[in-house]
């Protein structure tokens, strides 16, 4: 399957500060997270990808065409939502997305449909005759996501659509993300600072830091199949973590409750126990759990330490 | 259950129809804007401006129809040009408080930088913010001196001649479409170096009122020469317009200045305007 967006030795420079050094990547079809800390590159890269913004060096080609001198043919393909929501605050929701269904080259007809269609999906019923100054931000953030939607884009880029949401609206927002990528069928970028937040609806992650791609891949292959055994103990994981990496292995404590070993078959549970015993622990629990994205990289920190 | 009833299915649909180009899209930015200027689909605290800026330009236009109707037969009805007089101040007002409301807002919402990874890029977004802004402003400069016109002509005072049938309408357009331009131009140019109307307006107030006085000092008690008219952005239009109408001057003393050099002039500040509004917006989008 031909990749959405290629982009080969790609740098950008703002002045004398380089915001993107050297990015290679692939970006296949499904939901991919772009992950990075502020000011690791990710706004820059979208820019980039929609053309609004030009590569100081190497190639970029999304869609089969390059940003630059596609311009709108281009752009009316793609559906972006930025990062801030400050919509005009009188302007109603469906106003509001039907005219930017209007400037990616939707027909008035055809736009005013689409508009409506589209808030219904995002969750937005009656809300959607609402001035946009009257709703929540979650609210608003689902107006945001419809406007980037309403024009049926091929590739979807949402820069950090979490931003500002408490707890309960973010995980209603990842779901929704989520579903857009599977259900729907859209190719989704979806950008944020938050591994957990991309890993949950994420199939593949491009891991910025820098201005560098440092990880890139779905999140299987990450993940790679590792099952790590997931120790509980009363007390003492801390002093078990590091008998453990004493023997070589890389365990890593949570807390004084928790460790993980990343387990190769290789004898690991054996080595646990023994350590219980050595150490005098009680144990309370020994079990083969699902790796997190976070737990795989928090224990290549520990081994490159 | 009737046998006619049926699902409708209500789940999200693919688009499949026709997609338009830039042109479509310049259309629907300056039809938009133009309503969003007018406070249309707006609450009802973004009609208050507009509505009282033109009902400050239509009753002064509404006295001359009124006045002309009533007036005894044979007296010859206001001039055109006589609407200027008394409508410039409410003219000048209604620029200072809806040209920044056409551009403002999208920096300070976000909206701009979407509009550009849409259809649009900078040079289509200022020539579209630009249409509007003559288009709105020709409601008040044009429109109601059109609108004498249909009168005149209907009480039979005008146009006296065939010569003047093709005169008068092309003096209305001209002096009309020029004062638009003239304004629209200069006030999105200062509204384009901020964000916020209040401050937009501010600037554009203080552009016309600093250069009215500027020239009064200049021309009065400094003795300047007649030409400083054309540094002067709040009576160089005024003057064209005069110009336009044959008349020597607009009250402004600079009848000796040649009318080519108020024209060009009039032509260099919008070409300043327009330079300055393309430098403001280059680099947000791309091609």
């Amino acid at each position: 399957m031909a990749p959405i967006a290629i982009a080969e030795h790609v740098q950008r420079k703002y002045g004398q500060v380089l915001a993107l050094s050297d990015v290679s990547f692939e970006l296949q079809k499904g939901v991919t997270g772009l992950l990075g800390a502020n000011g690791a590159g990710k706004t820059t890269l979208i820019s980039l990808l929609l053309g609004v913004l030009r590569p100081d060096g190497g190639k970029l080609e999304v869609l089969g065409m390059d940003p630059l001198k596609a311009g709108w043919r281009l752009r009316q393909r793609i559906g972006y939502a930025p990062e801030d929501d400050r919509f005009p605050p009188d302007v109603k929701a469906n106003e509001l997305v039907r005219h930017f269904a209007e400037m990616r080259g939707i027909p008035r007809s055809s736009a005013v449909l689409r508009a409506n269609e589209v808030l219904i999906e995002v969750g937005l019923g009656e809300e959607r005759f609402r001035p946009i100054g009257t709703m929540s931000t979650g609210q608003r953030q689902r107006v945001k996501l419809a406007q980037a939607l309403v024009h049926d884009p091929e590739l979807v880029l949402l820069d950090e659509p979490t931003n500002g949401l408490d707890p309960i609206q973010r995980d209603d927002m990842l779901a929704m993300v989520r579903r857009i990528g599977t259900d729907l069928g859209f190719t989704v970028l979806i950008s944020s600072h938050l591994l957990g937040e991309v890993e949950q609806v994420s199939d593949n992650i491009l891991m910025l830091d820098g201005g560098k791609v440092v990880r890139s891949g779905s999140v299987k292959s990450l993940l790679g199949g590792e099952t790590p055994l997931v120790v509980e103990v009363v007390s003492g994981a801390v002093r078990l973590a590091e008998l453990l990496v004493a023997k070589g292995y890389a365990a890593t404590a949570s807390d004084d409750l928790r460790l993980t070993v990343p387990s190769s078959g290789d004898g690991a549970q054996d080595t646990v126990v023994a350590g219980i015993v050595e150490l005098d622990l009680e144990m309370r629990r020994m079990e083969h759990g699902q790796a997190t994205l976070s737990e795989l990289f928090d224990l290549e920190e520990t081994q490159a330490r | 259950m009737s046998a006619q009833a049926q699902i409708a299915d209500r789940r999200f649909q693919h688009y499949e129809g026709k997609r338009l180009g830039v042109g479509y899209s310049f259309l629907r930015l300056v039809l938009y804007s133009i309503g969003w200027v007018l406070g249309l689909k707006r609450t009802s605290r973004y009609k208050i401006i507009p509505t009282l800026a033109l009902v400050s330009v239509y009753v002064p236009a509404a006295g001359f129809v009124i006045g002309a109707a009533l007036s005894p037969p044979g007296t010859p009805p206001p001039p055109y040009y006589a609407f200027y007089y008394f409508t410039l101040t409410a003219i000048y007002i209604f620029v200072a408080f809806t040209m920044p409301e056409l551009i403002c807002p999208d920096r300070r919402h976000g909206t701009l930088r979407m509009y550009m990874t849409s259809n649009l890029n900078p040079a289509v977004y200022v020539a579209a913010k630009v249409l509007a802004a003559w288009s709105v402003l020709a409601l008040v400069t044009v429109v109601p001196v059109i609108i004498l016109l249909v009168t005149y002509s209907l009480l039979g005072y005008d146009p006296g001649s065939v010569g003047d049938w093709f005169k008068t309408p092309a003096q209305i357009l001209g002096a009309g479409l020029e004062l638009a331009i003239f304004y629209g131009t200069i006030a999105l140019a200062i509204s384009s170096l901020t964000d916020r109307n209040s401050f937009a307006s501010a600037g554009i107030i203080l552009t016309f009122v600093l250069s009215g006085a500027a020239l009064g000092i200049l021309q009065g008690p400094l003795k300047a020469p007649a030409w400083v008219l054309l540094v002067n952005v709040n009576q160089l239009p005024a003057e064209f317009v005069a110009r336009i109408y044959q008349l020597n001057d607009f009250g402004t003393g600079a009848a000796k200045v040649p009318t080519w050099e108020v024209a060009a002039a009039a032509a260099a500040w919008v070409l300043v305007g327009l330079a300055v509004l393309a430098y403001r917006y280059r680099g947000e989008g791309g091609k």
